[in-house]
This record gives structure tokens, sequence and C-alpha cells, in this order.
């Protein structure tokens, strides 16, 4: 939080954001839920406080934008600050709770709302307005630059033609079947994440191209409650697709990015149709389908030997339907997989989800409480690597790593696809000592 | 106290069905209408397949993830729906009276099973309340009114079983039964348990929601 705690709240913003949404769902939701406590079972933060009740989802929407609706948006600064850690500090709208209630109640949308009502009011983690600044400066949540980008992309690509030969990043081309687009993190701290994806890609000869804009495709301001804002980054990359003309937007390895550009981006923009202009396919969806029309193949010999398991992001199994495809991949690359308990749609969030990675040092310390769900579930595998589709789940499972003891390594797909990949003859340098006989 | 017999099984009958009916049809419309303008993300994403599965996945007994791991609880409030459907529309005697107001009647249950499974409700009605009370994270969401919700319902029955069984004052325990049944129905449709049809409408939301992601929408 910040300066903004001391100004006064603004009760006609509040009533506004409150009317808005007063609509059936909201009003059935808050009206039916019979108190039957079923929810609370579901959530990481109630089963690692050692069941407080007053972490079951249920509670947390009662006490926040039940609470608002019944004070008709009346509250002070002391109420939305409790709000606050609540809604940031104790959920990261993983959406475990609405399989587990009777009606359904979608408890994430509740507390998703309540952001946006405290983030009217400048009430915000310190780290998500960080990114947002950045997202209106940059268009990606790390400030970067476009030359910066182009320029890391050039030098990825570089670096790599002399593993892959004819291997290229494009950027810009027209008419390419798919846009890649990134997580910030990745030209800022992992450019190796992009070679690997560009090896994966000239491998598996794919028509693909990287955005010069619109290539973040992460959204911190859907986590912050920014709806404009949120709604204008997702409409950079979707700008960018129609412009180049091409057939899809592919997403990293990042499960919000995927929820944000498929799923929530439309309604952030007021598409009447609720649909992004370009289909959206998630990096496990790709590498799914690369591997099984065997357009990547997997060198038997370099299959993962140790114990492997598997972390689902909540975005992209439970939320976005690829359970089952992460499994898929599983079988090509890993001798001895081992799923954790419970798993797919109903795995826990890793506690690292729903902004709380990049909310900062003053989220830490809940960060890792709540994980420690997750680290049990991990250590109960005997698993060695840990392989996961998000750069959240990846951070937060380093994290419980250190902390927990936990003696893995968490890796993401693409990593462990090149190294494991064949790469047929025509793709193989050119040896250079022949270069020189030729010379 | 006939007066008030007469009253409660003549115009109080009458205008407690008709607010329970008109209730709950006038609750769905204001919300339909509600959504329409503010629900967008209901009519876009429609696919009766996802709410139909949504629906059923609760409506089998121990269907869903939560309740499996709650069986006690799952069973008894299964048998608690269950009995509180079936009971009252086929019972014999209401049957008589279905069948003397409307000239309809519909199937009936044999008084002896009736008999049984108002037993097993009362059964499944205190498993409920027991619940309520020990279970740390449900008794912190109760408030007065789950409890008085949940005796409400149980209170036609305790009192219709007393007054077939002719337990206590015959007189009295029957005007007990019909006063306790229409004050419920007056209720129902303006409280938690207009869920009677909006669990319908609440679940077939979440399919839509979970169906557009492809994902399971239970």
């Amino acid at each position: 939080m910040n300066d903004a705690l001391q100004k006064p709240i603004n009760t006609k913003v509040i009533k506004e954001l409150l009317d808005i949404n007063d609509g059936a769902r909201f009003r059935t939701w808050l009206s039916i839920c019979a108190s039957c406590g079923l929810c609370a079972e579901s959530c990481l933060f109630y089963l690692a406080k050692n069941k407080d009740p007053k972490l079951s989802p249920a509670y947390k929407v009662r006490a926040t934008l039940r609470e608002l609706y019944r004070r008709k948006g009346e509250v002070d600064r002391e109420f939305l600050e409790k709000c606050y850690n609540i809604i940031w500090g104790e959920c990261t709208t993983c959406r475990r709770c609405s399989l587990f209630c009777p009606f359904g109640i979608d408890i994430s949308v509740m507390i998703a709302t309540m952001r946006g009502i405290c983030n009217s009011q400048g009430i915000v983690p310190e780290g998500l307005l960080k990114a947002s600044a950045n997202y209106r400066a940059s268009g990606n949540q790390m400030g970067m630059s476009t030359e910066d980008f182009v320029d890391t992309c050039s030098w990825m690509a570089e670096e790599t033609a002399e593993e892959i030969r004819g291997l290229d990043i494009p950027i810009d081309k027209p008419g390419a079947r798919i846009m890649y687009t990134v997580n910030a993190r990745e030209p800022m701290y992992y450019p190796q994440d992009i070679a690997m994806v560009a090896k994966i890609f000239t491998v598996a000869e794919e028509d693909w191209t990287m955005p010069s804009t619109g290539w973040d495709s992460t959204n911190l301001a859907m986590f912050a409650g920014d709806k404009a804002l949120g709604g204008q980054i997702v409409k950079n990359m979707y700008t960018k697709a129609l412009e180049l003309g091409v057939q899809a937007i592919a997403i990293t390895e990042c499960g919000h990015a995927y929820r944000s550009a498929l799923f929530e981006g439309p309604y952030m923009l007021g598409y009447r149709s609720g649909k992004p202009p370009v289909p959206i396919v998630h990096s496990v969806r790709l590498f799914y389908e690369y591997l099984r029309d065997g357009r990547i193949k997997i060198d038997p010999d370099k299959m993962l030997k140790q114990p492997v398991t598997y972390q689902d992001p909540c975005n992209v199994s439970r939320n976005g339907g690829l359970w089952e495809e992460g499994r898929a991949i599983m079988k090509y690359i890993a001798r001895d997989f081992r799923d954790m308990t419970p798993n797919s749609i109903y795995n826990h969030c890793c506690g690292g989800g729903g902004g709380f990675i990049p909310m900062g040092p003053e989220f830490r310390k809940r960060r890792m409480e709540s994980g420690r769900i997750k680290a049990e579930q991990i250590k109960a595998t005997g698993a060695k690597i840990v392989i996961t589709p998000c750069h959240n789940c990846f951070d937060q499972i380093g994290d419980l790593n250190k902390e927990y003891n936990l003696g893995i390594k968490v890796v993401q797909f693409k990593e462990v696809i090149t190294e494991a990949m064949i790469i047929p003859e025509k793709f193989r340098p050119v040896d250079t000592d022949d270069e020189e006989a030729q010379d | 106290m006939n007066d008030f017999y007469e009253f409660l099984t003549g115009p109080a009958l009458w205008a407690a069905f008709i607010i329970f009916i008109v209730g709950l049809i006038v609750r769905a419309i204001y919300l339909y209408g509600l959504s329409k303008e503010r629900d967008r993300v209901l009519y876009n994403h429609v696919d009766l397949k996802w709410a139909f599965r949504s629906i059923i996945h609760w409506l089998i007994p121990l269907g869903s993830v939560s309740l499996r791991a709650q069986p006690v609880f799952a069973i008894a409030f299964f048998l608690f729906h269950l009995c509180l459907l079936g009971v009252p529309i086929f019972l014999l005697a209401h049957n008589t009276l279905w069948q003397e107001a409307f000239g309809i009647s519909l199937p009936s249950l044999p008084d002896s099973v009736a008999d049984v499974l108002t037993v097993v409700f009362v059964l499944a009605a205190l498993v409920l309340l027991a619940r309520r009370i020990v279970r740390a994270e449900v008794r912190f969401l109760s408030s007065a009114w789950d409890y008085i919700l949940l005796i409400l319902t149980s209170a036609p029955f305790v009192t219709g079983f007393l007054a077939y069984h002719q337990i206590g004052p015959y007189k009295l325990t029957l005007i007990l039964h019909i006063l306790f049944a229409e004050i419920l129905l007056i209720i129902i449709p303006f409280s938690k348990l207009g869920h009677i049809i909006l669990f319908f409408f609440s679940r077939a939301s979440f399919g839509f929601e979970m169906g557009r992601r492809g994902a399971r929408t239970w």
C-alpha cells in the first residue's frame, strides 16, 4: 500500500462500481450461499493456517464484498485496509473453491471485483502498482524498451544459430501462422527462454514471429484490479496480431497470461462477444501438438530419468482446460512421472498466483506460509524435478525449494524439450572443420 | 381453535402457495432481466451440455469431490433434500387434499414408507445441525438465520409425524404442522432457500464459465 492511505474515500466511485457489478450473478451468489462451509477445505490458505475459519472462501467474500453491498459502499479506509489484506493476502483467485461449492459460486470473480474497488481508492499492493506504471510507460511489466527487446531477440538468434542451423527469430513477420508472446521476465532475466522456444519452433518448422509491440502477454493490471489498463495491455497484443494477420497468438509458459488473453481480456475490453479477435493457444497445447504430430521427436536416451512431478498452474489446468495435454507431454519426456495428490483440476495453487509473486516482499512471509501445502505435496511425490508451465509457479516453487529444503529442480517444458529433442540432420550446425577444409 | 384451523387450511393455505410460487417466479424473472442487462458473460458462452453436466453432478449423491470428502454429511445432505421434496408431494394424506382441492392426485407413497422417510429426514436434519455446530468453519459461517431455517424446514416433518401418530394433542400438532409448512413456503422465495430454483441458474452459470475454458464444469 502507499500514500493513498491518507486520502479520503471516494464513496461515489465505490457506489458506481458496486452498481455496475450488481447483476444477477452477484445477487444470486450473495443471497443463496447456504453457509455449508464446503469451500473451506478447498482453500490452501485455510489448510496452511491450521484451518482458521476466517480463511474459508465464503467468509472472505462476506467480510469484503458482501459487507460493502450491505453498507451500500459507505465504508472507511480502515475497512478497505482490512479488505486489502484479505483480497490480496489471503486469496490467489485460483478458483478451486468453486469446484467445492454446491452452487458453483465464483468466489474468484467477486474477489477480483473487490480488488477493482480497492484499486479505485488507490489501495493496491506496491509491487502491482510499479508493474502497472511500467505497462503504462512501455507496454510491458518490466519497462523494457522496444529496441532492447528486439536486440535481445537478435542476440539470442545469433547465439543459438550456432547450435541450430537456419535458426532465426523473426520480428513482425506478416502473415506468420503464430505470433509468440512472452512474459517480460524472459527478455529481461531469462533470455535463454526465448532461445529455447526459437529452437523448438525451428525444429518443428513452425511459421512464427515475435511482435515488436504487444509482446508481453502478462497482465498484472488484471491482478491489481485495474480493468482499463488490463484491457489496454491485451489490446496491444490483439492489435498487433490483427495488424500482422497471424492465425493465432501463442502464449508462453505462463498461466495468467493465458487467462488474460483468452478469457478475461475480451471482458476487460468490453467486447460484447466475450471472445478475442484472434485465436489464442497456450504453449502447453502447442508443444503437445508438436510431439503428437511428430514435428518434435524426443531422443529416448535423453528422457528425464529422475522422478518428475507436474505443477498444474491454476490458469492452465483447472481454469484453462489443459490438464490432459500437460500430462500427455510428460509421457514423451519423463520416464518416472509421479502425479501430486490432488492433481489436475483439483491441484492446489502454488501460493504464488493471483499476483502474489510480483506483490513483493510485503507478502513474502504469507506466500511461504501458504506455500507449505504445495511443498508437502511435492515432497510426498519424491520427485527431484518439478515441471511447471507458469512463471509464477516457477518462482514460487523455487522459493519453496529453499524454504522447505525440497532438494528439487524447477523447470519449464521448453527447457526439457529443447534438451531432449532430436535435431534433424538439416538443422545440425555445419562442422567448422569442414568449412575450413572447403576454404 | 377451529376458526384458526379453518383459516390455516383455507385462505392462509392459498396465500402461502401463491406467495411461494409467484415469489419464486418473480425472483427468477427479476434476476433474468437483470442478467440480460449486466451479465453478458452468461449469454456469450451458452452450451446446454455444460450446464447439464454442472447440474447433474451435484444432484447425484457423492457426485462431486467436496461431497466425497465428507461422506456422512453428503449422504445426510442428499437424503435431506430427497425427503424434503418427496414426502410432502407424494404423501397419501396430501394427495387426498390435492384430490379434494384440484381434482387431481399424484401417485402416493404407502404410509409406512412415508413414515420411515420422515424419520430419515429428521435424522438427516440432525446430522446437518450437528455438523453446523461441530465443524468450526461451518459454525463460524452460521448465523441465527441459518439455524432458524434448518429448524423451520424440519418443523413440519416433526409435527406431521406427531399428528399422524396422534402423539400429543392431535388438533394442536396438526395446526402447528400446517402453520410451520405455510411459514416455510412463504419464506422460501425470500431467503437462501430460493436455491430451490436458483441452484439451477447458478450451476448453469458456472457451467458456461468453465465450459468456455474447456474445463471441468462441476
